[in-house]
């Protein structure tokens, strides 16, 4: 199993660097004004590196220009040996190509889960039962989870996808791996929806995205209304939902294929330091408190 | 001096329809193409809503195969293509015998191209042995043009940019773009990316409660204000804010620069309308290409004008087009940020109540 940290903040990649995780993964997921200039690509791969980590590179969608920024980088990267990209674009994806030291991996942008949000017609609604054992069914499925879908990315030399932790997906994961696909899975943050015109930056009267002072690095906000009573969280131009690792739901995916488990460290997540991320880790690796569930 | 601009480098419009006389509506109204989808019976009794987020639901498409196989042979015999959505993100192992019985019956009734999001729906529509045009659908999110490299090398022949764009943005894509392109102009703006947005199906009691009383404004969660706290101390930042509301509408003022781009098709919204308004909207971007195609631009320019004052959002407000939708730039393909906040009203609303209150004759 590999424990990986994702970072898109460059100041605080010291911690994750000096944390017992075996990757880093560096790179704005959901943002494309957040991407790092290549200097600082070649600084963070370097120090990756000489700490004797895998480094993965993150890369959000883009837009014409922010994907010219990004082409300087993936050659960049190509250069210095076997690299994992992780896409959530497909142009992004068809840069890759020529490139052929790069693994190119699905980001989530790139797979639709649909029970990244609650539907409450399954649980709230008078449906026939069957009809509604068949439709669940269907829901917590992924966009993956079709042969040619997989053959299709496979085309393209995809090696991987991230998934999130949405605990009735679980049993259809391994669906991946049996088709040739690793997994990596997201803890703690479920993208519930996004936008490109940044409903934070709006909201904190940010003008001018290009020179966005990234108020995300240090903020999340909290939403919260009566009739939609479900808890979303407002961080960047992305809207999530949060879920805490049971030792139940960490004890069923040890039973499954999935090769990669997925720290973030930013405000939403609260894992802001090495000792955050060492707990974590201790507590992802700790004996199954009920063997029976192994 | 008028610039009068050739028939074949004029945008073609793209109108939905959800029925046969929808399609009659258009085709009058002077529409080029008509896009809609059509219900497929073994999912039609889930809720007659959503269904899976994926499909629009019965309410959206045509009722039948065989109403389908005559909005092709009305469509055809007026020289307007018909092009069938299975814009499906979504396709699973247990969803592929019916999508391809459906697929193979829609064929049958002989519609002209299929628009397409899954990569996975693209290859059993290949094994078919389907030899339609494919149009990659907004889920796509084709911000760049080389997602549009990509698309073509996966075989689509059409490409719909996403909504989520800055016309110098469109217009850089346009430069180097490998496929025709197509944009929507009028209705949606979904404040979030529709391929990524998993709140559209997040519809609780309260909310469809909420949405048949007078709180309209719950219809979609994007709408609904929320009170906004800091996620470190908990101190409340803002109470009531439509912070998830940016929608834009209207791309009535966008007409000639998206022309002089090379813009394929103009895609209105509006599959889950009724036939007015597809109808209205078709005959009013009809009228707006019109004008500018001979050369008229201060007519073009005087129309848009009679839109601002004479478009009133609702019954109940006082406020026109300028006041409700100009005044608070709320254009398609604007910046990303400026958006200011404001009581929303859907621009598919308020255009149904004037077209019903007959207040624009176009």
């Amino acid at each position: 199993m590999i424990f990986t940290v994702q970072v898109d903040n460059p100041k605080v990649i010291n911690e994750a660097l000096a944390s017992s995780c075996n990757r880093i993964r560096f790179g704005p997921e959901f943002c494309e004004w957040k991407i790092a200039d290549l200097k600082t690509l070649e600084a963070t791969f370097s120090l990756t590196r000489e700490k004797g980590k895998e480094f993965a590179y993150v890369t959000p969608h883009v837009s014409s220009k922010s994907l010219e920024k990004l082409k300087e980088q993936l050659i960049y990267l190509n250069d210095q040996g076997k690299t994992t990209v992780v896409v959530n674009d497909l142009g992004v994806l068809n840069q890759t190509e020529q490139l052929s030291n790069l693994k190119p991996y699905l980001g989530r942008q790139l797979i639709t889960a649909l029970g990244r949000c609650p539907w409450k017609q399954i649980t709230e609604f008078d449906v026939d039962r069957v009809e509604r054992g068949r439709v669940e069914k269907t829901f917590y499925q992924t966009s993956l989870n079709y042969e040619p879908t997989i053959q299709s990315f496979k085309e393209n030399r995809i090696q991987g996808a991230d998934v999130d932790w949405i605990p009735q997906s679980f049993p259809y994961y391994d669906f991946l791996a049996d088709n040739g696909l690793e997994y990596s899975i997201h803890l703690h943050s479920i993208p519930v929806t996004i936008t490109r015109r940044c409903h934070m930056a709006r909201f904190l009267d940010v003008t001018n995205l290009e020179k966005c002072p990234r108020p995300c690095y240090t903020q999340a906000l909290r939403l919260k209304n009566e009739i939609i009573n479900l808890d979303l969280f407002l961080h960047g131009n992305t809207v999530f939902r949060l879920t805490e690792p049971t030792q139940n739901d960490i004890n069923r995916l040890y039973k499954t294929k999935v090769s990669e488990f997925v720290i973030t460290m930013s405000p939403l997540t609260k894992i802001n330091t090495q000792k955050d991320i060492d707990a974590l880790i201790q507590k992802l690796t700790s004996k199954p408190t009920l063997s029976f569930f192994r | 001096m008028t610039t009068v601009i050739e028939e074949n480098n004029l945008p073609k419009i793209l109108s939905p329809i959800n029925s046969y006389e929808g399609a009659v509506a258009v085709v009058g109204a002077g529409t080029d193409e008509i896009y809609c989808g059509a219900v497929m019976p073994e999912f039609k009794h889930f809720l007659g809503s959503d269904y899976l987020g994926v499909f629009r639901g019965p309410m959206c498409e045509i009722p039948t195969y065989e109403e389908l196989g005559r909005v092709v042979k009305y469509a055809n015999h007026h020289n307007v293509k018909v092009f069938l959505t299975l814009n499906s993100a979504f396709i699973t192992e247990s969803m592929e015998k019916d999508l391809k019985t459906h697929i193979k019956t829609c064929v049958d009734q002989g519609v002209n191209a299929l628009i397409v999001e899954n990569l996975g729906l693209i290859s059993m529509i290949k094994r078919m042995g389907v030899e339609l045009p494919l149009i990659a659908s907004m889920y796509n999110i084709v911000l760049n043009s080389d997602t549009i490299e990509f698309l073509r090398k996966k075989g689509y022949s059409r490409a719909v940019l996403e909504c989520h764009l800055t016309l110098p943005e469109i217009a850089e894509i346009m430069e180097h773009s490998t496929l025709p392109i197509e944009v929507f102009i009028h209705g949606g703006g979904c404040s979030n990316m529709q391929r990524l947005c998993m709140l559209l199906h997040f519809k609780s009691k309260e909310m469809v409660q909420a949405t048949a009383s007078e709180k309209s404004w719950t219809k979609q969660p994007c709408n609904i204000p929320f009170d906004i706290y800091d996620f470190e101390d908990g101190q409340l930042m803002a109470k009531d804010t439509p912070v998830l509301d940016s929608q834009t509408m209207c791309a009535v003022c966008l007409i000639p620069s998206l022309i002089k781009m090379g813009i394929y098709g103009f895609k209105i919204t509006g599959r889950c309308e009724g036939i007015a308004y597809q109808k209205n909207i078709t005959l009013l971007y009809r009228r707006l290409i019109d004008q500018i195609a001979r050369g008229e631009l201060q007519s073009y320019k005087e129309t848009i004008d009679l839109l601002r004052k004479d478009f009133y959002p609702s019954v109940s407000s006082s406020k026109n087009l300028w006041e409700s939708c100009c005044e608070s730039k709320r254009c398609q393909y604007p910046r990303l940020t400026h958006t200011p906040y404001k009581s929303p009203m859907s621009w598919h609303t308020w255009t149904k109540t004037q077209f019903k209150r007959g207040r624009f004759e176009i």
